[in-house]
């Protein structure tokens, strides 16, 4: 019978089991050289030590049948956590080895600091499948829900994901800023701080009205249900755009390029449950890029691409079944609300088109008569080097989106702009002793 | 597509849920039973009281934000649940029950809830139970969802990627 004794006795003797399973794994019980990855291991030693503290708070004797079952489902839901937390382990191993592109792993450990902020543990792990993704404390929600438990670790794991066979494609990895936005949106509450301006706008609120209105009379669903819905979503399509416009203040027309040539071939204008459709995202890009002063660069270095996109964008407000155009139509309408809400976070630290053209142009002359663009008298900005890394892409690709998607192809170039990221780093940080 | 990444996130947020509903009903079994308060009880059963009270208000005002996206999922679940209760139970009403078991609540987190209450606190009780079984169902399809790349695929995207 579920919560009898001998149900407890299996249970408790198969979290003990899944707890000794972990701890007896190298990957976790072996300290990990350096910062990377430590408070990733602190983590899961955290879910251990949690799952731990609620087997030794079960039910007394005279505990209710309810009781009993509810322990007894508590200890299976920590059993399937403790399983699902092997997936963790090989992220461990990743942190002995990393294996993207050192240049890169600097530039994406600078826009960590800025976007999340400087108590950041970025962990970044090559996924066998071809994705980008990304979690932070990914076994937080179980850890903070034991009662009376405290954990040991409070510097955030982040967990990037990234395709292996782009570990040394330079030109991609901006991408890496996109899935940053998520531990930044998480860390600083941004998605409801957008919500709560839409929510203060009369125009929003009444539009909202309108169409669950409309949805009810259409479905006969409760005006709750189709409220939750619409909210559910709008929270999702906020958080992507908010990293696509967090991803554009820190790396600029950097990442505006690989973000068109990644999204656009897996779709155009459909309408994801998580994702806006492109159409919107590229024409949102768009605004925030002009808002920030990035369009003349971007029609000097590709003015036949930037007309591509202008085109994509123009096809943001085609028809969509109701709900979807709501969204997209109060999305637009408040697309100050994005932008500013991402220009918040990145603060000074956003990328300033009047420095970086210079050393843009600078690190691009550079690659064109192929010498490490470092830069000529003091270090480049890791980040002017990236974009220096595009304008020369196109100028060897071609202005077209064919070009964009040769440039990933340029070993050579991304290969010298990896290794100007990693000495322009290490030669800013480095100082001489006295 | 769904990932590894997010499979791992949907996996903790769902056992998460469960996990709370089930030390509600293990902190109101510890208040009727005599067993008396731990510490974390009373905050404990404070946050599900005001839970109640979030999905209640949803059912006055249905465009209403909920706090947080976790408050959007908890609420979500306690509706269907409840919707079921008034279904099986002709002539109850959704707001009444979560009125009523959102006052039982906070009066247990005052310390007034005794021995004496059981049969009143019982509903309470077999309430979050059900959101327990809920999310333990939740949890175990993410777990299964690894070995099986159909659902995978066929799973709409919680993915943060690109």
């Amino acid at each position: 019978m579920v919560g009898d004794a001998l149900d407890f006795q299996l249970l408790l003797a198969s979290a003990r089991h899944e707890i000794a399973t972990l701890l007896d794994d190298p990957r976790l019980s072996t300290g990990l050289p350096g910062k990377r990855g430590g408070a990733l291991r602190d983590h899961v030693l955290d879910l251990i030590a949690a799952v731990e503290h609620r087997m030794a708070h079960g039910p007394g004797g005279g505990a209710s049948q309810r009781a009993r079952s509810a322990f007894a489902r508590s200890m299976r839901q920590s059993i399937g956590v403790l399983q699902g937390a092997h997936a963790a382990l090989p992220w461990l191993e990743a942190t002995r080895r990393p294996s993207v592109n050192l240049g890169s792993l600097y530039v994406t450990e600078e826009w960590a600091r800025i976007l999340v902020g400087t108590d950041v543990d970025l962990v970044v792990v090559p996924d066998p499948e071809f994705m980008y993704a990304t979690t932070s404390w990914p076994f937080s929600a179980v850890i903070n829900e034991t009662p009376g438990f405290t954990a040991r670790n409070t510097r955030r794991p982040v967990v990037l994901n990234y395709p292996l066979s782009d570990a040394d494609r330079v030109l991609l990895h901006p991408i890496f800023a996109h899935e940053l936005g998520h531990a930044s949106v998480d860390e600083h509450h941004l998605v409801d701080a957008v919500a709560t301006e839409l929510d203060n706008d009369p125009a929003f609120t009444t539009a909202l009205e309108d169409t669950v209105n409309a949805m009810v009379a259409g479905t006969g669903l409760a005006q709750t249900q189709i409220s939750g819905m619409l909210r559910g979503l709008l929270l999702d399509w906020i958080e992507e755009l908010l990293c696509d416009h967090l991803a554009i203040e820190i790396a600029g027309p950097a990442f505006m390029w690989p973000f068109a040539l990644f999204v656009l071939p897996h779709g155009y204008g459909e309408v994801g449950r998580e994702h806006p459709p492109n159409t919107l995202r590229v024409r949102l890009a768009l605004e925030h890029l002009a808002r920030r002063g990035w369009r003349p660069y971007m029609d000097r270095i590709a003015p036949e691409i930037m007309v591509w996109l202008d085109g994509i964008a123009g096809d943001a407000t085609g028809a969509l079944d109701r709900l979807f155009a709501f969204l997209r139509d109060q999305l637009l309408a408040h697309a100050n609300v994005l932008q500013d809400t991402a220009s918040r976070r990145t603060g000074a630290d956003a990328l300033d088109p009047a420095a970086m053209e210079p050393a843009a142009d600078e690190a691009a002359g550079l690659l064109e008569r192929l010498i490490l663009p470092v830069g000529l008298g003091n270090p480049l900005d890791s980040r002017a080097i990236l974009l220096g890394g595009w304008q020369r892409a196109i100028a060897e690709h071609g202005d077209h989106p064919a070009g964009l998607v040769e440039a990933l192809t340029d070993r050579r170039l991304q290969e010298l702009v990896g290794k100007a990221i990693e000495l322009s780093t290490v030669a800013s940080a480095w100082k001489p002793a006295k | 597509m769904m990932r590894d990444l997010q499979r791992l996130e949907a996996l903790s947020s769902a056992a998460a849920l469960g996990l709370w509903a089930d030390d509600i009903v293990l902190a109101l079994d510890r208040v009727t039973s005599g067993a008396g308060f731990v510490d974390a009880d009373r905050q404990l059963l404070n946050d599900a009281a005001e839970m109640l009270e979030a999905t209640l208000e949803r059912t006055e005002q249905p465009l209403s934000r909920p706090r947080s996206a976790r408050s959007l999922a908890a609420t979500n679940t306690a509706l269907s649940i409840v919707a079921t209760l008034v279904r099986e139970h002709p002539g109850t009403d959704e707001q009444e029950i979560l009125r009523d078991m959102a006052a039982i609540l906070r009066e247990a987190a005052e310390g007034t809830v005794g021995t004496d209450d059981a049969e009143r606190v019982e509903p309470v009780m077999a309430l979050f139970g059900l959101l327990g079984e809920h999310q333990l169902v939740e949890s175990n399809s993410v777990l299964a969802s690894r070995n099986d790349p159909s659902v995978w695929s066929a799973t709409p995207s919680t993915s943060n990627s690109s």
